[in-house]
């Protein structure tokens, strides 16, 4: 697999589309590593959707990017607000981009791709989740950055660069 | 704010925010927890208000439901969200235990 990084930005940018291009919208953060700088950005996320997507869009698409930010922030960062959390959020021509990268040690994405959370665990559900709303994963070797597509207005056929979804 | 109120043998526990997420779970488990201490055993968790649940809310159920069981009760999801329907059966949630619409 190539190794990816999440393409983030320091400073804010990012908005809706200009008028009379395709609708679509682009944002760019760097946020403390907390839940709460999450929902804010979480919060943000929504209100640009809700203006261009259907309600079972809406919900895929947050499902993934809350997903995407509590492993950063909280697994990846361990919540620390002395930490940092760079993302790229960005919707274009009914593809949602996804790119999260935090700054910690990562984690083996390898042995958790496969693995299914087994009926009583409290935990592990969050990979399943990305692969099965995802169009596509990429972790980065380190496992501390993840690009995810989501293909919303097509069908779902590919699961990134790992293998072929079985849809 | 969870409303709480109690039927026959029932405890209906209704989470007033819209999500039940990784942000916001701190106080749904401290209520069910209490309930379970406190001797309920049937608990219906009622989502009519709950737009979003993620995968720690997927697993705080989780954990609910293997409280409840080892006590000898059970729990039971209603009125969810079509969107959020479709995630717990994506997710198999409801072979643990059951799980109805709006």
């Amino acid at each position: 697999m190539t190794e990816r990084t999440a393409a983030p930005a320091a400073e804010r940018t990012g908005g809706p589309a200009a008028p009379g291009s395709q609708p679509g919208f682009e944002m760019r953060r760097e946020i403390p590593a907390t839940l709460e700088a999450a929902e804010e950005l979480i919060a943000e996320f929504n209100r640009q959707c809700k203006a261009l997507l259907d309600r079972k869009s809406c919900f895929g698409a947050e499902l993934l990017v809350r997903e995407a930010l509590t492993n950063a922030v909280a697994h990846g960062s361990h919540c620390d607000a002395g930490q940092r959390v760079r993302c790229c959020l960005r919707l274009k021509r009914g593809r949602l981009l996804i790119a999260v990268e935090d700054y910690g040690c990562g984690f083996d994405w390898r042995a958790a791709w496969d693995s299914q959370a087994a009926l009583p665990d409290c935990s592990g559900r969050g990979i399943e989740i990305l692969r099965k709303y995802a169009t596509s994963v990429r972790y980065n070797d380190r496992g501390n950055s993840v690009v995810i597509v989501k293909r919303l207005l097509q069908g779902v056929t590919v699961q990134g660069a790992i293998k072929e979804k079985q849809s | 704010m969870i409303a709480v109120t109690k039927e026959d043998n029932k405890v209906f526990v209704r989470p007033e925010g819209d999500s039940i997420v990784a942000a916001s779970i701190s106080e749904l488990r401290a209520k069910l927890r209490e309930i379970v201490e406190a001797g309920g055993r049937e608990v219906v968790l009622d989502l009519g208000e709950v737009e979003m649940v993620d995968s720690c809310g997927i697993g705080l159920l989780i954990s609910a439901h293997n409280s409840l069981k080892k006590a000898g009760g059970k729990l039971a999801v209603i009125h969810a969200s079509a969107d959020i329907l479709e995630l717990f059966h994506t997710m198999r949630m409801h072979q643990h235990f059951s799980v109805s619409g709006k």
